[in-house]
């Protein structure tokens, strides 16, 4: 593996307070993984030196950068987490790593027939035959797929502008795509009230799934693609929004931090969570907002780690609060669930401990629905709680004046 | 969107400062880059450890040092606070009890604490969880440690006691096997013992314990201490309960970093912020600031990717921490501070006849900044603040005052900004 030198003076920033690793979820609930210090920042060190082999419980870690987000000094031990595992010498096929890291390709099967796929994809004796011969959790929580995509939804629909509408890109991430298109037509529905038409090209998957799934070449092939889509849509002045918190995180950081594509630095700035494009527009929304969406009562709001992360604040979270939800943030830690990581039969117990924090937060208080950015999230909270959950974007856009 | 504050930093002084800001009402944002110091404390708050005149002799009434100190050296932070240093104490106790966390203790008394080297260890506030209700009434303690688990031994603990003035008694050591074969760490056996089925085991062999030794009798018996280490939980829901069950007085004892009290009181505070509106920027860092006729319009906080955005506010209060935080920063010869470029006051040993206070020396601790009577730091420029320790003049390390000078400096700042 090649550390670069800004990572490798990262790795000499460490002041070994070990604040990482009581902060990292797994170490908490499972002794056997030893946690973002020793394995990250000591090992590497250790290995720059003598060529030691990676410690496999590496495996073990789920890439939700709590421990980054703690770090007083700036390491960044969950990106070179993914680094090591992806040294990690391969067992077998990997059958499920690869299904995982191609989850557009599972969307797209499952889209043949959706209701049908979610009803197989429900039997217990077809997750006992997953559980044997892919490694996928029997009693784990499986995002259901929706009825239609996104891409299929904005067929149908047609903004009227009253004015030349500016333009931005979205890019909506396979989770809207394929499982809850509501979340990508709320935005495009928002947006048009702002003047703005949304584009959508065909983007590929942001590659996050295959980053933990230690398949960085997958990902490599899903961020070039995604760069040639890029260059040729983004024009000056353009944003490129995301409702997916992870999403963006890989397009922003882990292109550059676990590929060493540069190249992305320059798009930096243009790529924006949708919650904070709205906040910029905020005098203006105000005045679409109704007040009767001020009805919807008392909503518990769950930050996604790779939000936190990102380091620029709960934008959604203060949209809510500013057109007078009642909304409190549980501030319960990581869900669990990593994406894919709490599917998989050895880490489903701990993506279930995990979200015990969670669960415990939301009972805590007769909350009606959970409010979240991320995907796999929802699907988490759901499971636990058996609670409704909704994207900031989908609240909003329930509030819009008709 | 414009805040009314915005607090740099989320160690002890941040939190305070923001907590004080939100009960005033005030629309307020921390921006952090990473958590502060206080999940590696012991979860006590130091306020004065040691007599001024006689440096190798534990204080009684921290206030006394503290009145004392500020007229021999007034320079230090607590000189610019002791108007506010009671009610920054008061307001600390009743946010926390909002949070369903307690502190025991005032500023007029210190206290022994325990710890899991069975030594003392002087402070002011403390978790219930630490208080030894009734220490003359103890005739038997029985040191609880786990197997795997490196940081509490249980025969040293007891064997070092008797150096403390607790009262000698029987001393019986146990020491728990959960079955787990890798070393444990305070974390995970805090999850453990979260765990109904685990809890019970550990209170079937400690009550084992106690009717072997014939002091099982079904009531209330104060003296029988149950001494754990500082695991039980990351709320005193665990504590609650083991002391319920066991019907004996139960505590339990700090030890090395990081610490589950520490990180039990950073919860409670966060959690205080959150449910008040207080909203937070995590992995983000402040690196400039905008000017403006004499005024900090805005700063510039860069998030993850390196991308800069400004946010505006009224007021600012600069919560870095020293050294470790962040706050400081040592250059090749010169120490600086990276966010204002604030001028940093340095220290050797000999440079200050405050160099009474040298009973664990690390003077560089005394570097930081220097501030006005209202914790401002930049001549002519009203609404900037500094609190904590990125405060000249003072070493908590020497003075045991860490976390005493952070709560109340944040306090006053945010009474002002
Ligand atoms: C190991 C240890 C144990 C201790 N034990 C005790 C104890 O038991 N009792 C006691 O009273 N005191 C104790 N102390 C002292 C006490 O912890 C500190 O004095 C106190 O916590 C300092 O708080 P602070 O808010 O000033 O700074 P810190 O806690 O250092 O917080 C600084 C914050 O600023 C953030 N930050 C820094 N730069 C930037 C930037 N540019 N942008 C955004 N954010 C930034 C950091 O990420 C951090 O969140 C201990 C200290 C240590 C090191
Ligand atoms: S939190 Fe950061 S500085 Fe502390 S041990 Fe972990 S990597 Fe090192
Ligand atoms: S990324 Fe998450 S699971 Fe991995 S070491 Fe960091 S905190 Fe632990």
């Amino acid at each position: 593996m090649n550390i670069t030198k800004q990572q490798m003076d990262a790795l000499n920033n460490c002041l070994k307070c070990s604040i990482c690793v009581d902060s990292c979820p797994v170490t908490r609930v499972d002794p056997r993984f030893p946690g973002p210090k020793q394995l990250g920042v000591d090992r590497l060190r250790i290995a720059q030196e003598t060529g030691e082999q990676p410690n496999p419980a590496v495996n073990y870690c789920s890439n939700c950068k709590t421990c980054e987000t703690v770090c007083p000094s700036g390491v960044l031990v969950g990106t070179l987490n993914q680094l090591t595992k992806g040294d990690l010498p391969r067992k077998g096929l990997g059958l499920r790593e690869i299904i995982f890291s191609n989850n557009s390709i599972l969307g797209k099967l499952m889209h043949i027939w959706p209701q049908a796929g979610n009803l197989i994809t429900a039997l217990p004796p077809v997750r006992k035959i997953m559980e044997k011969t892919v490694g996928i959790a029997a009693q784990a929580p499986m995002p259901a797929y929706s009825k239609t995509t996104l891409r299929k939804s904005l067929k149908g629909y047609q903004p009227v502008f009253t004015q030349t509408p500016k333009e931005v890109l979205y890019f909506p991430g396979c989770f809207t795509q394929y499982n809850k298109p509501e979340v990508g037509m709320a935005l495009v529905k928002i947006l048009a009230k702002l003047n703005y038409k949304v584009i959508i090209p065909e983007f590929k998957c942001c590659g996050q799934p295959s980053i933990s799934n230690a398949r960085l070449k997958d990902t490599r092939r899903f961020a070039e693609a995604n760069l040639r889509i890029l260059k040729q849509y983004l024009k000056p002045g353009m944003a490129l929004l995301f409702s997916c918190p992870s999403c963006l995180l890989t397009f922003k950081e882990e292109y550059k931090n676990i590929l060493g594509m540069e190249e992305y630095t320059e798009f930096s700035s243009a790529m924006l969570d949708a919650g904070e494009f709205l906040l910029k527009h905020e005098k203006q929304l105000a005045g679409l907002i109704s007040a009767s969406g001020k009805n919807i009562l008392k909503l518990a709001y769950h930050e996604p780690c790779h939000l936190r992360a990102s380091g620029l604040g709960t934008p959604g979270l203060s949209l809510l609060k500013q057109f007078g939800l009642d909304i409190t943030p549980l501030e319960a830690g990581c869900c669990g669930l990593s994406g894919s990581y709490g599917l998989k039969t050895e880490k489903h117990g701990i993506a279930e401990e995990i979200g015990m924090n969670l669960k415990k937060a939301i009972a805590a208080s007769n909350y009606r629905e959970v409010v979240t950015e991320c995907g796999m999230c929802s699907v988490q909270i759901k499971h636990l709680t058996k609670l409704p959950t909704s994207h900031p974007l989908e609240l909003l856009a329930m509030m819009l004046k008709e | 969107m414009k805040y009314d504050v915005v607090v740099i930093g989320s160690g002890m002084s941040g939190l305070v400062a923001a907590a004080k800001a939100v009960s005033r009402k005030r629309n307020t944002l921390i921006i952090t880059k990473g958590q502060g110091m206080l999940p590696l404390t012991s979860g006590c708050i130091d306020l004065w450890g040691y007599q001024l005149d006689n440096p190798k002799v534990f204080a009684a009434n921290p206030f006394e040092e503290i009145r004392k100190l500020v007229l021999r050296n007034p320079k230090h932070p607590y000189a610019k606070v002791l108007d506010v240093l009671p009610e920054s104490v008061d307001f600390l106790k009743k946010i926390l009890q909002a949070s369903g966390y307690f502190l025991i203790g005032n500023i007029y008394e210190n206290r022994k604490v325990l710890t899991a080297l069975g030594t003392e260890r002087i402070t002011a506030l403390i978790p219930p969880s630490m208080v030894v209700k009734e220490p003359e009434k103890i005739r038997t303690i029985i040191a609880v440690g786990f197997k795997n688990y490196l940081d509490f031994f249980p025969e040293m603990f007891l064997d070092n006691l008797k150096n403390t003035s607790l009262p000698k008694g029987v001393k019986v050591p146990l020491t728990i096997d959960l079955g787990i074969p890798e070393a444990l760490r305070s974390n995970h056996l805090s999850y453990l013992l979260e765990r109904k089925e685990v809890l019970d085991r550990v209170a079937d062999e400690i009550n084992g314990t106690l009717t072997a030794s014939g002091l099982k009798t079904g009531n209330y018996d104060e003296s029988v201490l149950v001494v754990f280490p500082a695991v039980l939980g990351r709320d005193f829901d665990i504590y609650n309960k083991i002391t319920k069950t066991l019907a004996v007085q139960v505590i339990e004892v700090p030890g090395l970093p990081p610490s589950i009290p520490g990180q039990r009181l950073n919860k409670a505070l966060i959690s205080y912020l959150r449910k008040k509106g207080a909203e937070f920027y995590h992995n983000s860092e402040v690196t400039g600031y905008t000017i403006e006729n004499g005024r900090i319009s805005s700063v510039a906080v860069k998030d993850s990717s390196n991308n800069t955005r400004q946010i505006e506010a009224e007021s600012f209060i600069l919560a870095t921490g020293s050294f470790m935080g962040g706050g400081l920063l040592a250059k090749k010869d010169s120490l600086c501070e990276p966010v204002f470029k604030l001028p940093v006051v340095e220290y050797k040993q000999q440079d200050h006849e405050a160099c009474f206070l040298t009973i664990e020396g690390m003077p560089f601790l005394n570097a930081g900044l220097e501030v006005d009577g209202e914790l401002r730091p930049l001549k002519g420029v009203n609404n900037l603040y500094a609190v904590g320790s990125i405060l000249a003049h003072s070493n908590y390390a020497a003075e045991k005052s860490g976390l005493g000078v952070a709560l109340s400096t944040g306090y006053k700042a945010a009474s002002l900004a």
